[in-house]
């Protein structure tokens, strides 16, 4: 690849190698005015992805321009390494990987598969389609899609394979990317180096603090028996009339209970008006699974998987909202009814449409 | 120990004697449990270096039950789960008759044809077609009771995780299909009327030969339609009538769009269709455009889904499959509630392949014994399999009496 292509995706293996036949160190590029440039498009790099939620446009023209966005992308990679915080990392990763898939969506088949092949990442050219991907690399790659489209059953699956489009491919492989830039960090690093960037650092530090601060003011607020969604209204509804609740739906109970803040005790006393209650038993596993006993606090299980337990009733309730489909999970239920009461919200939803759970 | 317990220890002996056991596929780096005769425990957490010493702990031990692990372990003799080290797990489909409808009203023998049968689906349709499977990499293994396992090892499925496992468990059984994918959409077509144009979204089946429940959906609409074909238009109407009742009616008006479902709508339907023939469109070139309405349209292809897919769909047990470390009986060991051997088979061996006479071991046949019945009863297992036996003591092949003795509805002095 040539350099103005490895400038746009800069995580690859070629990447890294090219820099070293450059022979470049870190250290050396940091002390030397003539990457002051890159040094400070590193910067941007990483202040952008963090407030803006985009990297600026990589305008690689020759070699030297190439060079310099390669190196920045070593330096942001380094900045976000200063400060050691899995919010940062993790909106940092899915940023970079955002803008690389952005670039990979206008490049033509064949570059796709060198990227691809670079990432170990196991996309093949397909017949039907531009690409076909075995349907096991397919599972562990689409895991965290939660759209009904990305389903195996909604996959035209034969002979094992599945024909994808471009566009799928490539958002399968920003999943690959993602984890790739994240694997590694925070690097570690020398104290001359933190020393470097302390300014940054503290910068980085009140911007995460502001960005963790907005997330919490949007949280769930206080509870409210009329937004539960209708899974969590019949499990509730059973534990209180003392019927047998599979294990799955005490699971899914408890943990939603947990989520939206509500105390131990008060978790107990939903299940104490249960003619059989016994605390012991009961309390043994609330601790479990709000991870006071466990050490792990566990999600809330999403629409699919309340399905797939018989444990959803929208259907059954007729309810408008669970049958949107971009309603994936029972605690964005909660929360976008809970926007409704509070009059800001829109019924058709339009406006939580991209909300994260 | 009782004497049905005792006889039955000392027939599995002399299998034991001249049988071997199979030896599963890396056997090194599983776990082996068995349940034994004496006071019915669980002996887990067993790891064998070599073939031999398997066979020859078979052969010494003489387990009632014996079972493998379908993962891999780095140590499978680690005593906690956490210690054994986890490198992956064969990808395992169970099918048995809790997975058959009306099973409890089955012989046994009956029992275990209809398992058959959805099996067969399951491997043909499911694991060969679709997943991609060659039928020499999909192990088939009589389970020695009421039904089938199909394993697989292949190198890309065995790190597959639990929530992974899920996914393929869906994918067979039908959940969380969209009925709006299965259609493929035209370009849209402009209906005018006076000074009104209306876009309309034009849609067709996709091809027979299409994957995944695309492909199964046109081809099961060609062949839904033929039968349907045969029908008179009374039969017709009142059938699909009586599945618009058996979802509900405002359940079908909600989900298809469709207000009008009465008599006089499945009426001009069927005539539409099939007195004027234009099902052969439908089948021909996947043409869904021959209906006299929207809703007309949404309705017959809500119905049809409907039934269609309780059809295609397949089954398979979702804990076996999803338990990524699982025990499973191990084959050419016997079970220990029928004293049917556990047998491995290929796809070709499936098809004439009669368990409750093949799965006979040579050496419960030789002779015979006195038992007691308790209960009249239909013969289970064996040739003469459905004829009756009476309670009271008569004398039986041996391994008519380990069956009946495994179910407890005989006793031996």
């Amino acid at each position: 690849m040539e350099p103005q292509d490895l400038a746009r995706f800069p995580f690859l293996k070629e990447a890294s190698s090219y820099i070293a036949e450059q022979g470049l160190d870190i250290l050396q590029v940091l002390d030397d005015f003539v990457y002051l440039n890159a040094v400070n498009m590193g910067r941007k790099r990483v202040f952008s992805a963090i407030t803006e939620g985009e990297i600026p446009q990589v305008s690689a023209r020759d070699e030297e321009s190439a060079t310099d966005a390669i190196i920045s992308y070593a330096v942001d990679r380094i900045i976000v390494s200063t400060l050691p915080d899995s919010y940062l990392i993790n909106r940092y990763s899915r940023v970079e990987a955002e803008s690389a898939a952005a670039y990979l969506y206008d490049e033509p088949a064949d570059f796709v598969m060198r990227v691809a092949s670079d990432l170990n990442f196991p996309l093949e050219l397909g017949d039907s389609e531009d690409f076909r991907m075995h349907f096991s690399d397919y599972l562990i790659y689409s895991s965290s899609m939660r759209d009904a489209a990305w389903k195996l059953i909604n996959q035209e699956l034969k002979g094992g394979y599945i024909p994808m489009t471009k566009r799928r491919a490539v958002r399968l492989m920003q999943n690959a990317i993602e984890s790739k830039i994240s694997e590694k960090l925070p690097l570690p690093l020398p104290d001359d180096v933190k020393d470097y960037f302390r300014k940054d650092t503290k910068r980085l530090e009140i911007l995460v603090a502001e960005a963790k601060s907005r997330f919490s003011e949007s949280d769930l607020g206080e509870y409210s028996p009329e937004r539960l969604p209708p899974c969590i209204k019949h499990v509730m509804a059973m534990a209180q009339q003392g019927i047998n609740i599979p294990h799955m739906g005490r699971f899914a109970l408890v943990s939603f209970l947990n989520a939206i803040g509500m105390e131990e005790e008060e978790i107990m006393a939903v299940f104490a008006l249960s003619p059989d209650f016994r605390e012991d038993l009961t309390r043994y596993q609330v601790e479990h699974i709000t991870g006071i006993s466990s050490g792990i606090e566990y999600n809330v299980p999403e629409c699919s998987t309340m399905k797939t337990n018989g444990l959803c009733f929208a259907e059954e309730d007729n309810d408008s909202l669970c049958r949107k489909d971009w309603l994936k999970h029972p605690l964005q239920y909660y929360r976008i009814k809970g926007e409704e009461k509070k009059g800001n919200g829109k019924e058709n939803g339009g406006a939580n449409k991209g909300k994260k759970v | 120990m009782e004497p049905e317990l005792e006889f039955m220890r000392r027939s599995f002996a002399r299998y034991y004697d001249s049988n071997s056991v199979d030896i599963p596929y890396r056997f090194g780096r599983r776990e082996f449990g068995f349940i034994m005769f004496e006071g019915g425990f669980f002996k887990r957490h067993m790891a064998f270096e070599k073939s031999g010493q398997l066979q020859n702990f078979m052969r010494t031990a003489i387990p009632r039950h014996a079972y493998y692990s379908t993962a891999y372990y780095r140590r499978p003799n680690g005593a906690k789960m956490a210690d054994k080290g986890w490198m992956g797990a064969d990808l395992i489909f169970d099918l048995d008759a809790d997975h058959i409808a009306g099973a409890d009203r089955m012989t046994y023998p009956e029992m275990l044809a209809a398992v058959k049968k959805q099996f067969i689906k399951l491997v043909d349709d499911f694991l060969n077609l679709d997943f991609g499977f060659d039928y020499k990499d999909i192990k088939i293994v009589f389970s020695g009771g009421r039904g089938y396992h199909a394993h697989i090892s292949d190198e890309r499925v065995i790190r597959l995780q639990s929530h992974e496992r899920r996914e393929i468990v869906d994918y067979i059984t039908g959940i969380g299909l969209e009925t709006d994918r299965l259609l493929e959409k035209d370009a849209a077509e402009v209906a005018k009327y006076k000074e009104h144009r209306k876009i309309i979204d034009v849609y067709h089946l996709a091809p027979k030969d299409a994957g995944g429940w695309k492909g199964k959906v046109s081809r099961g609409i060609g062949e839904l339609l033929l039968e349907m074909r045969d029908m008179g238009e009374k039969e017709w109407v009142s059938m699909m009538r009586g599945e618009v009742e058996e979802i509900g009616r405002e359940r079908v008006a909600r989900m298809s769009g469709a207000k009008n479902m009465g008599k006089g709508t499945f009426e001009s339907l069927y005539r539409e269709l099939f007195t004027n023939g234009k099902y052969t469109r439908i089948i021909e070139e996947g043409n869904l455009n021959i209906f006299r309405s929207e809703k007309q349209k949404n309705l017959f292809l809500f119905l049809m889904l409907r039934m269609l897919k309780l059809s295609l769909e397949g089954e398979t047990d979702e804990p076996v499959t999803s338990d990524i470390k699982r025990l499973i009986r191990l084959p050419g060991s016997l079970h220990g509630k029928s004293a049917l051997r556990v047998i491995k088979l290929d796809r070709e061996r499936l098809n004439d392949f009669n368990p409750i006479v093949d799965a006979i071991p040579d050496v419960f046949r030789e002779r015979e014994v006195k038992i007691t019945l308790k209960n009249d009863i239909v013969q289970p297992v064996g040739e003469e399999a459905g004829k009756k036996l009476y309670a009271g003591e008569i004398s039986v092949p041996v391994y008519l009496a380990l069956f009946l003795m495994g179910r407890r509805v005989a006793s031996i002095e």
